[in-house]
């Protein structure tokens, strides 16, 4: 009897285990939801761009997200940039506005790994939300307060890291930190998520930080005003909105 | 610079034993006494040491020319130490005993040690009027140095040689040391008997040096500092051969580089830069601005407006290249280029090309705008700029060994800019592009039907085609008229009045821009026309000649502060603004060039001065101005042979075989003091002028002769080194070494017993 008791207790065990805990796969898709919970965001941002000297820049950007891909990005300030412009609206239909030639340009895909407007972020940061993808994840270790997801490229994935390593809030499934490793398999850049807060019923950092590991560099984003599901149509995130926005 | 540097130090460190070693030998073969090898040894060592020690604590750097200090020490500090030890040994021999040796050596020969040490500082520290601190330095520590030789020498050397106790009598030796002495009285034969024949010899080397010397190249090629075949070599021709050269020419720009059109003055340098020949690689923020400008409206060349330079530069914020190029505060930025040769012939021509154009440049840029001015005054605002884009398209073409007649790059230009009309097709290029405009989805205003498009298109077409430009407010009224009259369209909710002003604009702009696009295109097609069919082919070319040419179409035009009062003072044009800039030629071509050019002022001034010095010291050592003029003659001879050697052979003054004449002087001066004092000591002992003659060479003359062959074959040494210019210094110094023995002992006694100074006359000496 105590040995049947034994081997039920390890079988209710094995069970438990399998039933519970989750998978790199799943816990990928639940930050990538997480992330993208809302309808729609509109975001205001007060950006800063820190060198390693410590000297600072500042901008002030509008960013509006629908769904995994639709991305609006306006700058503000400072004034002689106001109304440079960034629509995407898939990971290889991007474009570019700049006002003072009133002209829309859609960015080749060979500069998305290229660095966006001074910032640490590259175009594919920018674009780039929907991880499940093009990356197949694996936990490689779990932490007190967040799961340690390993991200590879899918075959055939036209993504420019050879390796992310993520790690994802237990209680909100936000990614606080994410490694971002080259080809080469060096790390270049850390992203870091601060402050996360439940607003309007969704997890969103308040602070961001993007840095190069080679150079020092870092972009701050601090959130500033943030609304959701206003209804923003598909229309929205159209060449002809970008311009229109940027006025 | 450094890999040469770290170069020429490691020969030194290498070489440097090796001299001293063969000195060792030599100097063991001249005296076969281990004294005579030693103490003259000591006092190079200690002096080279006390010397590189204070260079240290006054926080002075090793560099190229004060790296040759030791190697120079070497041969100034052993001489006293062999003309003391000579007499020494001589006094010994003749069987005076220890200390009374010592003295009397110290008597005969402590004036002229002391002078020829003073003489020598003087002749390196005539170097400290030189315009380069390295050779300033050079001379200041190696004066320093002969300082301290001098010090040991007159401390050390009496000390050291009263502590050994031998008292024994040398002896003279028979066989190979009687031997040495027939030679010199020998050549005391020849040189009293032969004398007329030795001054002619010396005018026909006179002559030889007058022919030769002209003939010095004042050139220098920087890798000649590295051995052929070796890796830092290799790697030099490498660069040169694949990165368009690596010396590097940097212009400092000062100025608001957030105006267009200072970043535009930027490129008109920067047209004439690679126009210069074997100029290339030119970088600055202008280009990268450029090539943005390219990327994003495809043409290449700054834009006009400040906006523009500000959005494109906002693309490549904070990137490394961007920061190496422009200061932080964007009031200064860098236009890099190299020139793809190391010979300072070359640096020097392209530097001074540079140079005279930057004197030139304006430091004040007046902007004013084409729109709106009086025809007269268009039409010189349009001739200046005529002139302006001829020159850069005439660059373009030259830059690529393209020659091509002004003229007709002028008639072109003038054509293009003051041409009004398009042809037919070019009308109905901009029509479509205005309707592909209105219907696609980028158009401000959405829905509108292909019928009104067309209308819109055709009516602003008139417009055009009437007055060769419309502005927004008559697009703006046409818009809004055709676009109220398609139906229910002022209903919906994209046509407010912002959208129909933007879209104005925007039509505003492709209107303008496909205009300017025809008008260059056709002028570029008359272009193509004045070079071989198929020889504009190349990408980079085709850019570069659009770029030129787009300049045609745009609306303001920056002139020199000089120019605007010519053109336009009568004609009242309102300024725009003003835009004050500086540019600073820097960067190694131009030091080297700065270099080469004051080196041989510098050079032929301290020379004069050295031999002034001479000349003066020597009439005051010897109470007497003619033996000051007649000292300095093997000196001259040693310096004309030396140098008609380089121009015969090619050898080109730099910055190390110009040192030699230093050397020369400097050693040359010992040697004459020593001669002439002891010449003088033995007639006044003798009265008589051979036997004079003959004991002097047999003591004074047979120290020169070990000095000249110890210090001069220590110096042949340098031959074995890796790098050219030291070669040919080690082989110069040497070569100059021993003729300054030759003519001492030749010239110099031929020419005294010729005069008969004072001295030689009977009686004559006190």
């Amino acid at each position: 009897m105590k040995k049947t008791a034994l081997i039920f207790l390890i079988l209710l065990f094995l069970v438990s285990k399998n039933t519970f805990a989750l998978t790199g796969e799943e816990l990928l898709k639940k930050a990538e939801d997480a992330m993208n919970a809302p309808q729609d965001r509109e975001v205001t941002d007060k950006m800063v761009l820190v060198k390693k000297d410590g000297s600072q820049k500042q901008r002030e950007i509008k960013v509006y997200q629908k769904g995994n891909h639709k991305r609006l990005l306006i700058f503000l300030s400072p004034a002689d940039v106001k109304g440079v412009g960034f629509l995407s609206l898939s990971d290889d239909e991007m474009y570019l506005y700049l006002p003072a030639f009133r002209k829309i340009r859609r960015i080749a895909s060979h500069i998305k790994n290229e660095d966006f407007m001074g910032t640490d972020f590259s175009y594919e940061d920018l674009a780039e939300t929907e991880y499940t993808d093009d990356y197949a994840a694996t936990l490689k270790d779990e932490g007190e307060n967040a799961y340690i997801l390993e991200l590879k490229p899918k075959e055939n994935a036209d993504v420019s890291y050879s390796k992310q390593l993520m790690w994802v809030d237990k209680e909100t499934y936000i990614p606080k930190r994410t490694e971002y490793y080259s080809k080469s398999g060096m790390l270049i850049k850390v992203m870091t998520a601060e402050s996360i807060e439940k607003i309007d019923g969704y997890w969103f950092p308040r602070k961001m930080t993007m840095e190069t590991v080679k150079s020092g560099h870092k972009t701050l984003l601090e959130l500033v005003e943030i609304k959701h599901d206003s209804g923003l149509g598909d229309d929205f995130f159209s060449q002809r909105n970008l311009k229109r926005q940027a006025r | 610079m450094n890999h040469m540097i770290l170069l020429i130090q490691s020969n030194f460190t290498f070489l440097e034993p090796i001299m001293l070693l063969l000195i060792v030998f030599l100097l063991f073969l001249g005296f076969r006494k281990a004294g005579g090898v030693f103490l003259p040894l000591t006092i190079v060592f200690l002096s080279i040491t006390w010397a590189l020690g204070l260079m240290g604590w006054f926080g002075m750097s090793v560099d190229m020319l004060s790296g040759i200090m030791p190697v120079i020490l070497i041969a100034m500090a052993s001489a006293d130490g062999i003309h003391i030890m000579r007499r020494y040994y001589e006094k010994r021999q003749s069987g005076i005993m220890g200390t009374a040796a010592i003295k009397e050596t110290f008597f005969e020969l402590s004036k002229p040690i002391i002078i020829t040490t003073v003489t020598t500082i003087i002749g390196f520290l005539s170097l400290v009027s030189s315009n380069f601190s390295v050779i300033r330095q050079f001379g200041l520590v190696t004066s320093l140095g002969v300082f301290l030789a001098l010090v040991v020498t007159v401390l050390l050397i009496p000390a050291v040689l009263a502590f050994s106790k031998s008292t024994k009598n040398i002896k003279r030796e028979s066989g190979k040391k009687a031997g040495e002495f027939k030679f010199m009285e020998h050549w005391a034969g020849f040189v009293f008997s032969k004398k007329i024949f030795i001054f002619l010899l010396m005018g026909l080397i006179v002559i030889a040096a007058v022919i030769g010397i002209p003939k010095i190249k004042k050139s220098v090629d920087w890798t000649l500092c590295l051995r052929r075949g070796s890796k830092a070599h290799q790697a030099e021709i490498l660069l040169r051969r694949e990165f368009g050269g690596t010396v590097p020419v940097q212009i400092i720009v000062k100025g608001d580089l957030k105006d267009a059109h200072t970043m535009k003055a930027m490129r008109y340098l920067e047209r004439y830069l690679e126009a210069v020949p074997s100029v290339g690689e030119i970088h600055s923020i202008a280009t990268i601005i450029s090539e943005m400008n390219d990327t994003m409206n495809d043409r290449y060349l700054v834009p006009e407006s400040n906006e523009g330079v500000a959005n494109l530069w906002f693309l490549i914020e904070d990137e490394d290249v961007v920061e190496q190029l422009v200061r932080e505060d964007k009031k200064e930025a860098l236009i890099q280029a190299k020139i793809d040769s190391w010979e300072t012939d070359f640096i020097s021509g392209a530097v001074n090309q540079i140079d005279k154009f930057i004197e030139k440049l304006s430091k004040r840029l007046i902007v004013v705008e084409l729109k709106d001015v009086l025809p007269e005054a268009k039409k010189a605002l349009l001739r200046f700029r005529q002139e302006r884009i001829t020159a850069n398209l005439f660059r373009t073409f030259s830059k690529r060994d393209m020659i091509i007649e002004k003229e007709k790059i002028e008639t072109i230009v003038n054509d293009a800019l003051f041409r009004e009309n398009l042809r037919e097709e070019g009308y109905a290029e901009v029509k479509q592009e205005v309707i592909d405009y209105l219907l696609s989805e980028r158009s401000e205003v959405g829905n509108i039907s292909k019928e009104s498009a067309e209308a819109i298109a055709e009516n602003l077409l008139k417009g055009v085609r009437k007055d060769g430009e419309i502005g927004t407010d008559v697009i703006l009224r046409v818009v809004t008229s055709i676009l109220s009259n398609q139906p229910n369209f002022l209903n919906r909710k994209e046509s407010n009045l912002d959208d129909l002003n933007e879209l104005s604009k925007s039509l505003d702009v492709i209107i303008r821009e496909n205009i300017a696009e025809l008008r260059v295109e056709s002028a570029l097609e008359e272009i193509k026309k004045l070079v071989r069919p198929g020889s504009i082919r190349r990408r980079e070319l085709l850019r570069d000649l659009k770029g030129d040419l787009w300049e045609i179409n745009e609306s303001f035009i920056a002139l020199d502060k000089q120019r605007h009062q010519e053109l336009l003072i009568d004609l009242d044009i309102p300024k725009i603004r003003e835009v004050p800039l500086s540019f600073e030629h820097t960067g190694l071509a131009a030091v080297l060039n700065k270099m080469e050019e004051e080196l041989i002022p510098t050079q032929i001034l301290s020379l004069f001065i050295a031999f002034a010095a001479v000349v003066i010291i020597l009439a005051l050592i010897f109470r007497s101005l003619l033996l000051g003029l007649l000292g300095v003659i093997p000196i001259t001879m040693t310096l004309l042979v030396n140098f008609s050697i380089m121009g015969y052979f090619d050898i080109g003054l730099d910055s190390f075989t110009a040192m030699i004449a230093s050397i020369a002087i400097g050693l040359g001066i010992d040697t004459d003091v020593h001669f002439i004092s002891c010449l003088r000591r033995e007639f006044s002992k003798h009265k008589d002028e051979f036997l004079a003659l003959k004991e002097t060479m047999k003591t004074t003359g047979v120290a020169i002769i070990i000095n000249a062959i110890a210090v001069g074959v220590g110096f042949a040494v340098l031959l074995l080194a890796g790098g050219q210019h030291i070669r040919r210094f080690g082989g110069l110094a040497s070569l100059t070494i021993l003729l300054s023995a030759f003519f001492t002992l030749t010239v110099l006694p031929a020419i005294i017993l010729l005069v008969k100074p004072k001295f030689m006359r009977k009686g004559g000496n006190k």
